[in-house]
């Protein structure tokens, strides 16, 4: 038999479409031929395959669009930029609208050069190291989330956590000495340089940076930076361009900045700090 | 709280009822994975994949039931906790994230919830390799194969679908299917 054939024979098996004679028939085949059996059971798999695989990507579309139907009380942020108002009006009120817009321009244009000259000469006035405080501002507690999802009671530093637990907390509370004594705990007596530790050496280098320990803070920063694929590279570079503005290496900080100006956090931020530092040369 | 009116919903793929679950563990699963290096990209691959398991699991066992002390929503973020560590092991865009978790803690009953099995059967193997042949099929092997397998549709009307002759879509499914499982055997075997 044509394997075109068979194949249509097999369909037809599984699908119920043969009548009664038809199926003792084959099923009589079925008997005595192997290979149609064999057919027949990999036809069966592929079939259920199939309709798993559709079936997976039905149940998938609908969670894409649950994804992007939140709940009333979680409306998405509209990101998509006003419509232009489409006027049919009278040419005397697209003048008034021209005009509008003119003075509104002017009016930011005016704004606009006023902050920078503000700038320019608040920033003249500014050294390194003042501008880096200025830009220094402690990161958001990730530990506290890290440390509540984990739960994992076999962690080789699991026995640390009451300490670590107690320095975070101290953080966020703006107690820095505390903070900074409890992570240096933490760390120092850590078995393994898991994850947990090395997000403690970032929150610590940031606690040195508080402290006026500059180089203990470059150490630190430099180390991680060293760190292949960490999750938080660009703020460790961030901080790191900090520490090098306030130790007056100009040419390191520009270094940093310059990897992060396309950076989609700290892009913004770089830029504006490099352009400060130039004013303030 | 009775928890098998919900499993009910799950079953019958009751939509309200899973944007309801969705949206509820959509915060703690980002918690959980960007905690462990994970992105928002990640977040969506693992929560998605963690529901679409769940929903599998109800739907192939009736007799399935949630533990008196979990609740539907535990027991899906059980899933999705197995789905993140699983990544973590086979797949390499994971891989070269930070994990205190170690490997023989995977296997701990302290980490895996006991309703949650690792593919660890033939029959589930064997289920998740025809899976990943079929999505290596080209778009039209794919369209044809489902319509004619999946939605019982005629040749014919696949033909007037897809703007192809009727001869055309015979030869097409033939050669596809004979193609799919050439694969299938000469990776089972």
């Amino acid at each position: 038999m044509e394997d075109e054939v068979k194949i249509e024979m097999v369909d037809r098996y599984l699908r119920n479409e043969m009548d009664d004679d038809e199926r003792a028939s084959f099923e009589s085949m079925l008997n005595t031929d192997e290979e149609l059996t064999l057919l027949v059971d990999s036809q069966r798999r592929l079939i259920d395959g199939l309709v798993e695989f559709e079936a997976r990507r039905q149940f998938f579309d609908m969670l894409h669009d649950i994804k992007n139907d939140p709940p009333a009380d979680k409306p998405m942020i509209d990101y998509a930029p006003m419509a232009i108002e489409k006027s049919t009006s009278s040419s005397a009120g697209k003048e008034l609208r021209i005009r509008n817009l003119r003075r509104r321009l002017a009016y930011a244009a005016g704004v606009a050069i006023l902050v920078t000259s503000l700038l320019f000469i608040f920033y003249q006035n500014r050294s390194p190291g003042d501008l880096a405080n200025d830009y220094f501002v402690f990161h958001e507690d990730l530990i506290t989330d890290y440390l509540e999802a984990s739960g994992i009671a076999t962690d080789v530093n699991a026995e640390l956590y009451p300490i670590i637990q107690e320095g975070i907390k101290a953080y966020n509370q703006g107690e820095y000495e505390s903070a900074y004594a409890k992570i240096t705990e933490f760390i120092s007596s850590a078995a393994d340089q898991n994850y947990l530790v090395v997000l403690s050496h970032f929150y610590l280098a940031q606690l040195a940076y508080y402290r006026g320990e500059n180089d203990k803070a470059r150490e630190l920063l430099e180390s991680l930076n060293q760190e292949d694929d960490l999750p938080f590279s660009s703020e460790v570079k961030w901080y790191l361009s900090l520490v090098y503005l306030k130790d007056g290496n100009i040419g390191r900080t520009r270094t940093m900045l310059d990897i992060l100006k396309s950076d989609a956090i700290f892009g913004t931020k770089a830029n504006e700090l490099m352009e400060a530092i130039e004013d303030a040369q | 709280m009775n928890t098998q009116d919900p499993l009910t919903l799950i079953r019958n793929g009751d939509r309200a009822y899973f944007h309801k679950l969705y949206h509820m563990l959509e915060g703690s699963c980002r918690k959980y994975i960007l905690s462990r290096g994970g992105n928002q990209e990640m977040v969506d691959e693992i929560l998605h994949e963690g529901l679409y398991r769940f929903f599998v699991r109800v739907k192939e066992r009736e007799d399935f039931q949630i533990n008196s002390s979990s609740s539907v929503e535990g027991a899906i973020f059980g899933f999705i906790k197995m789905v993140w560590k699983q990544k973590c092991r086979s797949d390499s865009k994971y891989q070269k994230i930070h994990t205190d978790i170690h490997e023989q803690d995977w296997f701990s009953d302290q980490l895996v919830d006991e309703q949650v099995e690792h593919l660890d059967n033939e029959v589930e193997i064997k289920r998740v390799t025809v899976m990943n042949l079929i999505n290596e099929l080209g778009k039209d092997c794919k369209e044809v194969l489902i319509s004619f397998y999946v939605h019982k549709t005629s040749l014919q009307e696949i033909a007037i679908e897809l703007n192809f002759s009727y001869n055309y879509v015979k030869l097409k499914r033939f050669r596809c299917i004979t193609q799919l499982r050439s694969k299938y055997l000469k990776a089972a075997s």
